[in-house]
């Protein structure tokens, strides 16, 4: 026997390839690889007419463009004058919500926004404990947990009143 | 239709004329839904792929490119891609012969129909050679369609698959070894049925 024996792989590219020269010399005189080479020909040929058969027997349905042009119809782009429309309309909204209140003025900001300036931190909320022959007292309000002050209320002393 | 036709319709569908896409639809419809059918088994799965393949090529025309291929080509690579994804998502059915005689067809052709033995004889050993193909890996099984329904040369293949022209030939010197094993196999088994059913009448 001439040469090493080419792989099954080798050989089934081979039938479908230039090249089988090459091994000409090696198959003269190997039988076994002679008939794997004439399996992968008469493969390669029933496999084309396999596939020919069912192809010509696939039941290939009709036509059918109306479905395929609905579906781009329904993806295609709105036209030029419509999206024109439309981003006229977004232009016009833009120009309500944000430039109309500034021409306004800024009485109408204050309106629409009357906590504008107020600081963020929260003030403590001061109560005034009016208890009857008691002096008056300033109760804060704890904010975080702080502990509870009372102060003392000294009223402002009278002015005399002016002799007749 | 021949390249500078189509290409001439592809610049008009482009432009946004129905006619021309309805053209090239009707040019390549035939043989994309065979195709199709080949490699999904499937009829109904068959249609849905190929309508959506036509209508992914018309929204992207623009970028066909005539100097990188035919039309057809570029046609298959959407195709082929879309009965990948359709196989990934669901197992399909096989096709029985009734199911295809149901729709009024025969998977014979008619030129030795004066020969019914032979014809026999010459079908079954096609649908034994289609229904190995049918368990040869996706791979593998896609590239030998192209390869031997289409008769694409291994670089059309490549672009379609996705892979070298390398990786393309090996996929089909694959499926060529993995089918003979198969058919190898069924022989064999049936044989072994043959010789236990005669063993079985003589005892």
């Amino acid at each position: 026997m001439k040469g090493k024996h080419p792989g099954e792989l080798d050989l089934a590219r081979l039938s479908d390839a230039q090249g089988r020269e090459d091994l000409d010399e090696h198959l003269r005189w190997c039988s076994p690889c002679r008939r794997t080479l004439a399996d992968y020909d008469w493969l390669q040929q029933e496999l084309t007419a396999a596939l020919d058969a069912e192809a010509a027997a696939a039941p290939v349905a009709a036509l059918d463009w109306d479905g395929v042009r609905k579906q781009l119809r329904e993806s295609r782009p709105y036209p030029a004058e419509r999206r024109f429309v439309v981003a006229a309309g977004v232009g016009l909204m833009a120009l309500v919500m944000f430039v109309a209140p500034s021409a306004l003025g800024s009485g109408v900001q204050a309106q629409t926004n009357p906590l504008a300036g107020v600081s963020e931190a929260p003030a403590p909320i001061v109560a005034v404990d009016t208890d009857a022959g008691a002096a008056l007292t300033l109760t804060t309000t704890p904010v975080d947990g702080e502990r509870q002050v009372s102060l003392p209320f000294v009223p402002p002393p009278t002015p005399p009143e002016p002799e007749t | 239709m021949t390249s500078k036709g189509e290409n001439e319709m592809i610049e008009r569908a482009l432009a946004g004329d129905e006619g021309s896409q309805r053209v090239i639809y009707e040019a390549h419809y035939g043989a994309a839904s065979r195709l199709a059918y080949l490699l999904l088994g499937n009829r109904m799965d068959a249609e849905e792929v190929v309508q959506d393949a036509f209508v992914y090529a018309f929204r992207n025309l623009a970028r066909y490119d005539p100097e990188r291929g035919a039309f057809r080509t570029w046609l298959r690579v959407i195709l082929v891609s879309r009965c990948r994804n359709k196989r990934r998502r669901k197992r399909l059915p096989r096709v029985s012969l009734e199911v295809l005689n149901a729709f009024g067809q025969t998977p014979e052709d008619s030129e030795e129909a004066n020969d019914p033995a032979h014809a026999l004889e010459r079908w079954h050993r096609r649908r034994a050679v289609y229904e190995a193909l049918e368990e040869v890996s996706t791979g593998a099984r896609d590239a030998l369609i192209l390869r031997y329904y289409e008769g694409l040369a291994y670089a059309e293949i490549a672009e379609i698959l996705g892979c070298s022209n390398d990786a393309a030939r090996s996929r089909v010197a694959h499926g060529k070894a993995q089918l003979r094993r198969l058919l190898t196999a069924r022989e064999a088994q049936s044989v072994t049925e043959g010789t236990a059913v005669r063993a079985e009448g003589v005892g």
